[in-house]
């Protein structure tokens, strides 16, 4: 999977804005850093591919609608 | 099967030291309910003690906690527990397994009478403090997980059980996007809530063979 520069560059941002002490675990791959994030991001490793696939996914499911509809189902 | 619960709980680094935390919380509540159950855990957490433990008390719940693939979940650092080819130890089972990637593959073939929990996703949550005992963030996502085997524990079925785990990460889910704060968490939620899968009989519950 590769992506677009675009979406490198927004998933950079996002991670961007988290607060400075958070940690991201991801299971076998280890537990990461906000700037652990943004390089694995830019060398688009496994660790970058995961992060950019699970703020995409986000993403698609806010602007599509499906997060807001599965939220009302509560 | 017998009336007992089999936890496995490996504990080398920060996702499985949360996990094991929190399995902790489960752990006190069979305590107080009086259930047998059987906690590996550290150099006692390889396949050959595991597997032996299976055939001899013949648990009828697993709760796996620890690192996974499509194929297998981890033991201690980096032994394998079980894989696929453990099919006839597992297939009968309950399951809930709070590991990566185990629902793609390993969860639907393993099943066949029982029924596995897992998820077909890396199992992902952000931590604060490093501390799981007190670590907010960390907590809503993982407080939803362990509602599964709260709902177990209650003798509700695999399926409510499942359905409850997933109604507690909209509610975080819900809390947070409310609170305006924090997305990232939602983020993560969003992953596990979508990666939650079930296989098998979700009528499957414990409440005959364990509960009083």
């Amino acid at each position: 999977m590769t992506y677009s520069k675009d979406v490198k560059q927004l998933v950079k941002e996002r991670i961007s804005i988290m607060p400075s002490n958070i940690k991201l675990s991801i299971g076998n791959y280890g537990t990461f850093s906000k700037e652990e994030m943004l390089a694995s991001v830019d060398k688009e490793d496994a660790v970058g591919k995961e992060v950019v696939r699970m703020q995409m996914d986000f993403i698609k499911a806010l602007t599509s609608g499906k997060l807001i509809e599965t939220l009302n189902n509560e | 099967m017998n009336n007992s619960i089999l936890i496995t709980r490996p504990e080398h680094d920060v996702a499985t030291s949360y996990i094991s935390y929190y399995a902790g919380l489960i752990i006190k509540d069979i305590i107080s309910k009086g259930i047998a159950y059987k906690d590996f855990q550290g150099k006692e957490l390889i396949a050959e003690n595991v597997h032996k433990f299976l055939v001899k008390q013949d648990p009828k719940l697993l709760f796996l906690n620890g690192h996974g693939s499509e194929d297998a979940i981890e033991g201690s650092r980096g032994t394998i527990l079980f894989s696929i080819k453990d099919k006839h130890l597992l297939k009968d089972r309950m399951i809930y397994a709070r590991s990566c990637h185990l629902g793609a593959r390993f969860g639907k073939e393993i099943v066949e009478k029982g029924c596995f929990i897992g998820y077909d996703v890396p199992f992902m949550f952000y931590t604060d403090t490093g501390r799981p005992s007190n670590d907010k963030v960390a907590s809503y996502v993982l407080e939803p997980s362990n509602e599964v085997m709260n709902a177990l524990l209650k003798g509700n079925t695999a399926l409510v059980a499942h359905n409850r785990s997933k109604e507690a990460m909209r509610k975080n889910m819900n809390k947070l996007l409310v609170e305006g704060h924090s997305m990232y968490i939602v983020e993560a939620l969003w992953n596990n809530y979508n990666g939650q899968v079930i296989y098998g009989d979700g009528t499957n519950s414990i409440h005959n063979d364990i509960l009083h």
